[in-house]
């Protein structure tokens, strides 16, 4: 009788239960929600890998890539495939080329507007080459 | 022994339905004081094994972009409990990109009056637009800036300290007698996120309940009214039923139905697709605004500049073919001309690339000086976005979707419009849309530059003021039928375990590239029937889908799958009211018939398709041709549109 039992016990029963346990980060009764875990091995792997980025290390490491090549990329550019004849990409590159300096626009007198005409190609609203209305 | 059995089984039959969605209330992703939520009991009403909550609301706004959030804070500032769902962060809306200006004859560099931004804006859309909403927008257009002005906005100023206005294309003075009008306000080059991060601070001022990352998927519908909103909530996979009054459609734009568009990869026509499966109608989908030369992948726009220096177009031949379509103005042609001949080239078989879709804009003749004095930043944006080197290479274009005009149709107060039994528009019960979902219609057939942001404050402010003025707060909601959104869950149900052979990306990139080919600038009756074939074809595949995520947290293969859904929604009802269409109105433009036709289409599109899938069916309603009030405002009578 037992022996009828058990395999049930085993197979029916603590099964179950046993997937009904979730094994959350941290043990509070504030559960947050997040994704799936990945299987043991590979989640092992990125909490590994989430640690080293987070220590002083690395950091450290990075605001140093940041200071000499001025990008914050990981596999930054190499200086020479960005080069052109017409100037590098410094950081300052991305933003708005400016067409004068201070607030107030020498031309129309516009105060606190944009630093680049931004219709200097007629009809078209353009900040580097690039247009966002028309 | 035997009872011993029977709680064995009951207890597998039980975990094995049992899923691990979170017992978790509403709580990270929400910030407002004091949510509440009751849970439903779905095992006994939808038979299905979702964690339902429901949420009582005197007014709910789909969508958090510029349009969402006024009315959002509109709604509460006037002592409503209103909540907003996005399936974004707010400040991530599409709004944040928009840096060009927003129309108002506030009259700060010279006399101005807004009855001439009326007469141009019924210019601009070719007459297709409802005159009453053109004069209600164009009208309450200064007192929404200086709202906007009072929320914080830091407007660019001129030397008086008032707000600096600038030329901007379509705008004139004295019914389009007066020359160039200076009517566009601006935060230097970032009013659309300058807006849209002072409309959010004013939203949060006035304890609006956010549900952020939550993705609506249908409006709950009774008795030809809407009643609430169904949501999903992509952090935690529980599902919402909002119950509201009065409901409001503010999700933006479908760029994404087309393989080249500027607009973010969330412009996914979420907000027309469900009022389309609601049985409601969606007006003049064909028209959707184009600029030609986007950058290849990634819909970056390049701008006309670049021609107007020197820049020109070639094709797989090498041939500089604008020569062809516009031997005078050759590349300088204008925008349309430009955008059909890329097309036509395309068409032909003479595109570039490994599947012949695009063209080439080359650069690379033109002496660096000029690039660097003429075009300064055209280098840093072609190295970005398409990863050439312009002194070297070509750029890779295409025609690319800026801007939906067709939408919702709503009345100038934003009420949802239908047609009753008799043909007679007829408001739909609580619901309310506004912003690029919206058709009120202001852009009619083409949209003027900078007023796009205008129809977001302006619509936004209006939904706000038509609820404020019709609804008590606190009214107690009538009872809902407690299985209300069963068939939007059994729709998600399907989408998620969806075990077709196609994927959710393959279907969408042949849509994309069908739209593209078929339906973009280049429109005859050939290809325009071509295209409701083809586009047919790809939405019947859409019943192939395979999803593989099959949990309900963080599902994006789900909320893409979905996404894809509401795409394929758009993309029909464009591409089956564009066939009809048969004459050229704005940004409509057709080679069979050049000409605009008042006699026969002087008429806006209406397009059902109640449930996904079915085919399209047509029908029309009248272009509202008078004003509010004819003492006020005259109506502009219809003439040839040429600038």
């Amino acid at each position: 009788m037992i022996q009828k039992i058990r395999p049930i016990f085993r197979q029916q029963i603590l099964k179950p239960l046993r997937v009904e346990v979730r094994c959350y980060s941290k043990f509070s009764t504030e559960y947050t929600p997040s994704p799936p875990k990945l299987p043991k091995e590979q989640q092992e792997e990125f909490e590994a890998l989430q640690k080293i980025a987070n220590s002083q290390a690395a950091i450290d490491q990075y605001n140093e890539q940041i200071e000499n090549t001025g990008s914050a990329n990981s596999d930054s550019l190499s200086t020479s495939s960005t080069k052109t004849d017409i100037g590098g990409f410094h950081p300052e590159y991305f933003k708005t080329i400016p067409e004068f300096e201070g607030d107030v626009n020498p031309i129309t007198g516009e105060r606190g507007g944009p630093k680049q005409d931004p219709l200097k190609h007629g009809d078209e609203w353009s900040f580097n080459g690039r247009v966002t209305d028309f | 022994m035997l009872s011993l059995r029977r709680s064995a089984l009951a207890a597998t039959k039980f975990s094995n339905n049992k899923r691990f969605f979170t017992s978790s209330c509403v709580k990270l992703q929400t910030i407002g004081d004091n949510i509440k939520g009751n849970d439903l009991n779905t095992a006994k009403y939808m038979g299905k094994k979702y964690h339902v909550i429901d949420h009582e609301y005197d007014c709910v706004v789909v969508g958090a972009g510029g349009a969402g959030l006024r009315a959002a804070f509109g709604l509460a500032e006037a002592g409503f409990k209103t909540a907003c769902i996005s399936k974004l962060f707010p400040t991530r809306s599409h709004t944040v990109a928009a840096q060009g200006g927003i129309n108002a004859a506030l009259g700060n560099m010279h006399k101005d009056d807004w009855h001439w931004h009326m007469y141009d804006t019924v210019k601009g859309s070719d007459w297709l637009g409802d005159q009453d909403a053109i004069h209600y927008m164009t009208r309450e257009a200064p007192e929404s800036i200086y709202e906007l002005e009072n929320y914080g906005v830091p407007f660019s100023r001129n030397d008086e300290g008032r707000i600096y206005q600038r030329a901007f294309g379509g705008q004139s003075k004295e019914f389009g007698k007066g020359g160039q009008a200076y009517r566009t306000c601006a935060v230097a080059d970032r009013t659309g996120h300058a807006l849209l991060h002072s409309l959010y601070g004013q939203a949060l001022r006035h304890n609006t309940h956010f549900f952020i990352e939550f993705m609506a998927m249908d409006l709950l519908m009774e008795d030809g009214a809407c009643v609430g909103v169904m949501a999903y909530n992509q952090e935690d996979g529980t599902l919402h039923r909002f119950r509201s009054h009065k409901t409001v459609m503010a999700t933006g734009g479908y760029g994404r139905a087309y393989f080249s568009c500027t607009s973010a990869h969330t412009c996914t026509g979420d907000g027309y697709a469900m009022v389309s499966r609601a049985g409601l109608p969606l007006e003049d989908m064909e028209f959707i605004q184009f600029h030609p030369s986007g950058i290849y992948g990634s819909g970056c726009l390049i701008t006309e500049g670049a021609r107007g220096e020197g820049g020109f177009l070639v094709n797989s031949e090498g041939e500089r073919f604008m020569e062809r379509y516009a031997p005078t103005a050759k590349d300088l042609a204008c925008r349309d001309v430009v955008s059909r001949a890329i097309t036509m080239e395309i068409n032909e078989g003479r595109g570039v690339g490994p599947e012949k879709d695009h063209m080439y804009l080359q650069l690379s003749h033109l002496p660096p000086s000029v690039l660097k004095e003429r075009l300064p930043g055209i280098s840093e944006t072609a190295h970005i976005f398409a990863g050439v080197d312009v002194t070297k290479e070509p750029i890779p274009i295409l025609p690319t979707v800026h801007y939906n005009m067709g939408g919702i149709p709503t009345k100038y107060n934003g009420e949802v419009l239908t047609k009753d039994s008799n043909g007679q528009d007829k408001v739909v019960p609580g619901l309310l849309a506004c912003g690029e979902v919206a058709c009120a219609s202001v852009h009619g057939a083409n949209r003027l530059g900078a007023n796009s942001l205008l129809d977001l404050v302006v619509f936004g402010r209006a939904v706000s003021h038509t609820i404020r003025d019709s609804l008590t707060p606190g009214t107690p909601l009538s009872p809902l039928a407690a299985d209300a959104g069963k068939e939007s869950i059994e729709n998600l149900d399907k989408l998620r375990n969806a075990n077709g052979p196609k994927s959710t990306a393959q279907i969408r990139l042949e849509m994309q590239k069908t739209m593209q080919k078929g339906c973009a600038v280049f429109r005859t009756q050939e290809t325009l029937d071509e295209c409701v074939e083809n586009i047919g074809k790809v939405d019947k595949t859409f019943s192939d889908v395979g999803t593989t995520d099959r949990s309900m947290i963080w599902n994006s293969d789900l909320v893409e799958t979905l996404e894809l859904q509401n795409l394929l929604t758009c993309a029909t009802q464009t591409a089956a009211s564009a066939a009809a269409r048969k004459e050229s109105r704005g940004a409509h433009a057709r080679e069979d018939y050049p000409d605009r036709d008042d006699t026969n289409w002087w008429k806006h599109s209406l397009s059902y398709q109640t449930n996904f899938g079915d085919d399209v069916k047509l029908d029309y309603r009248d272009v509202i041709q008078t004003t509010l009030d004819e003492n006020e405002c005259k109506p502009v009578p219809p003439t040839v549109r040429a600038y």
